[in-house]
C-alpha cells in the first residue's frame, strides 16, 4: 500500500529561470534529474515510486515556455502552457478543432489549471487525450538542449507506453499545429466511465472534403494499443471516394479490426472493438460536417 | 534534501516557511497552518477534496509541491467567510439547501462554487455540473449541491 497523503521520496528541487539554466541542471544531474511542469503526472508517479529522481527541475518559472502564438504556419503552443490556455488557443481557428474537443473533454477545472500540454505529451500515456488529435492534425513538437533544437512529428515522438523519443538532456519547448485549410474539418470524442475519468477509448479524425467526396482523411485512436494509433487502412479506404453510408460502415469495420485493444479494469477487448466502430462513425460525421463549413 | 525558504499569502495573511522539497501544499496547510478544512481524500488528484485557490484558480493541493507555489496567494475554505465570521452567501446557500451530509467534500465544493460564481455570476445547471465534475461527493448525489450553487446564481 502506498500512503498517498505524503511524498516519502527525497529530492532536491530546482527552479531555473531560463532554459539555459535548466539545460545546465540537466547536464549536471543527468539521469538523476526529472523535469516537472504542472505536476499532475509527476507527483503521482513519485508517490507510487514509478520514478525516483534525486533532483526535480521545475520549468514553470521559465516564462517563454508558456507562450502561445499563431502565425501563418499555424498555432505554436509553449510546452508549459496550462491546458486551459491551450484549450482557449485552440478555439482560435477551425483548423485546431480536434485538439480543442480533446482539451475540452479533460474538463476537470483543477487539472486544466495545473496540467500542461507538453506534460501530457511527455508522459506519453497510451490514453493521453491530446495525442490522437495531434496525430490527425499533423502536429509536431520541438525538443531543445544546450546544443540546439529539433522538431519531430508527433508520430515519431511517442514511441511506446509512457515512452517518448526524448534524451535526458532535452526539454520540450513547443507544440506546433499547422493552420487549417479550407474544406478541412476535424473532431475528437472519447468514451470514459464518468466525466472526469481516464479514456477507455478515444478517436480523432481530420478530413479534407470536396462536396460529397472525401479527398483524404486521417484517423487516430487512443487507449486501444500500447501507443496511440493511426488506422491507415481505413484512411486509404476513404481517400478519394464519394462518401456514403456503406463506405463509412466499411471504414468503421476497418477501424475496429485495426486496433489492438486489451481487456483491463476499464473495458474488455470485445467492447473496445465494438465501440471503436461506433465512435469512429460519430467522430467522422462531426469532422465531415465541420469540413462542410458547419460547426 | 535541501530545505528552501518560501513565502506566500494564505487567506490574506503573509506567511514564511522553510520547507523540505517533498512537502505538499496540502500538508503545509493542514499541519503547519492547522487549516484542516483542506481535505485529504485520494491523494492522487481524482476526488477534488484538497482543492484550494492559488492566485484565484482552483488547484489540487495534494499534487502541488509547496515550493511550486512560492509567492502565491492561497485561499482555503477557512478564508471564505469574512474575518468577523459572517458566512459567504455560497456557504449560507449550502446550509439553507442542506447541501451537506458528511461534509468531507464541502470545502472543495464551496471553493469550486466561489470560483465559478466569480467568473460567471449566472451559471446554468449544466455549467455548474461541468465546473464541479472534478469534485466527488459520495453522499448527496450532487442534487442539493447543484441547487445551492444555483440559488446564488444572479
Amino acid at each position: 500500500m502506498v500512503n498517498t497523503k505524503i511524498l516519502t521520496q527525497e529530492f532536491d528541487y530546482h527552479r531555473p529561470a531560463s532554459l539555459a539554466e535548466a539545460f545546465e541542471l540537466l547536464a549536471e544531474y543527468g539521469d538523476a534529474a526529472k523535469v516537472i511542469a504542472g505536476g499532475t503526472d509527476v507527483v503521482p508517479q513519485l508517490k507510487y515510486e514509478k520514478i525516483a529522481p534525486n533532483h526535480l527541475v521545475a520549468l514553470m518559472k521559465i516564462s517563454e515556455l508558456s507562450d502561445i502564438n499563431e502565425d501563418s504556419n499555424g498555432l505554436n503552443i509553449g510546452a508549459c502552457a496550462r491546458l486551459r490556455d491551450a484549450k482557449q488557443a485552440c478555439a482560435r481557428g477551425p483548423g485546431y478543432a480536434a485538439l480543442h474537443d480533446a482539451l475540452r473533454s479533460i474538463g476537470k477545472v483543477q487539472v486544466m489549471n495545473m496540467g500542461t500540454l507538453g506534460g501530457n505529451l511527455c508522459t506519453a500515456s497510451p490514453a493521453a487525450d491530446s495525442v490522437p488529435p495531434l496525430l490527425v492534425l499533423n502536429g509536431r513538437v520541438t525538443l531543445a538542449n544546450a546544443e540546439g533544437s529539433r522538431t519531430l512529428e508527433i508520430e515519431d515522438f511517442i514511441t511506446g507506453p509512457y515512452a517518448a523519443a526524448m534524451a535526458a538532456n532535452e526539454i520540450m519547448t513547443e507544440i506546433h499545429i499547422p493552420p487549417g485549410q479550407e474544406h478541412q474539418g476535424s473532431a475528437f470524442l472519447k468514451i470514459a466511465r464518468v466525466a472526469a475519468d481516464i479514456s477507455k477509448l478515444s478517436c480523432a479524425v481530420a478530413v479534407q472534403r470536396d462536396a460529397e467526396r472525401c479527398v483524404s482523411c486521417r484517423i487516430a485512436l487512443g487507449a486501444v494499443a500500447p501507443l496511440p494509433l493511426r488506422i491507415k487502412g481505413a484512411e486509404e479506404l476513404l481517400g478519394g471516394k464519394k462518401m456514403d453510408a456503406t463506405l463509412l460502415a466499411e471504414a468503421a469495420a476497418s477501424v475496429s479490426a485495426g486496433i489492438r485493444p486489451i481487456s483491463d479494469v476499464r473495458s474488455t477487448e470485445t467492447y473496445r472493438r465494438q465501440v471503436a466502430a461506433v465512435i469512429f462513425k460519430d467522430v467522422f460525421d462531426m469532422a465531415w460536417q465541420r469540413a462542410g463549413g458547419k460547426s | 534534501m535541501q530545505k528552501q525558504h518560501i513565502q506566500m499569502r494564505i487567506n490574506g495573511e503573509p506567511c514564511e516557511f522553510l520547507v523540505e522539497p517533498n512537502t505538499l501544499l496540502m500538508n503545509l496547510l493542514r499541519s503547519e497552518m492547522e487549516l484542516t478544512g483542506t481535505k485529504y481524500g485520494c491523494g492522487t488528484g481524482q476526488c477534488g477534496g484538497c482543492t484550494v485557490l492559488v492566485n484565484g484558480e482552483p488547484v489540487l493541493s495534494c499534487l502541488t509541491l509547496a515550493l511550486a507555489v512560492d509567492g502565491a496567494d492561497i485561499l482555503t475554505i477557512e478564508g471564505v467567510a469574512a474575518p468577523d465570521g459572517t458566512l459567504d452567501p455560497i456557504q449560507e446557500a449550502f446550509l439553507d439547501t442542506a447541501a451537506i451530509q458528511c461534509g468531507y467534500c464541502t470545502p472543495g465544493m464551496v471553493l469550486m462554487a466561489k470560483d465559478l460564481l466569480n467568473k460567471n455570476p449566472s451559471p446554468s445547471e449544466d455549467q455548474i455540473r461541468e465546473h464541479i465534475k472534478g469534485n466527488l461527493c459520495r453522499c448527496t448525489g450532487y442534487h442539493r449541491i447543484v441547487q445551492a450553487i444555483k440559488s446564488c446564481s444572479k
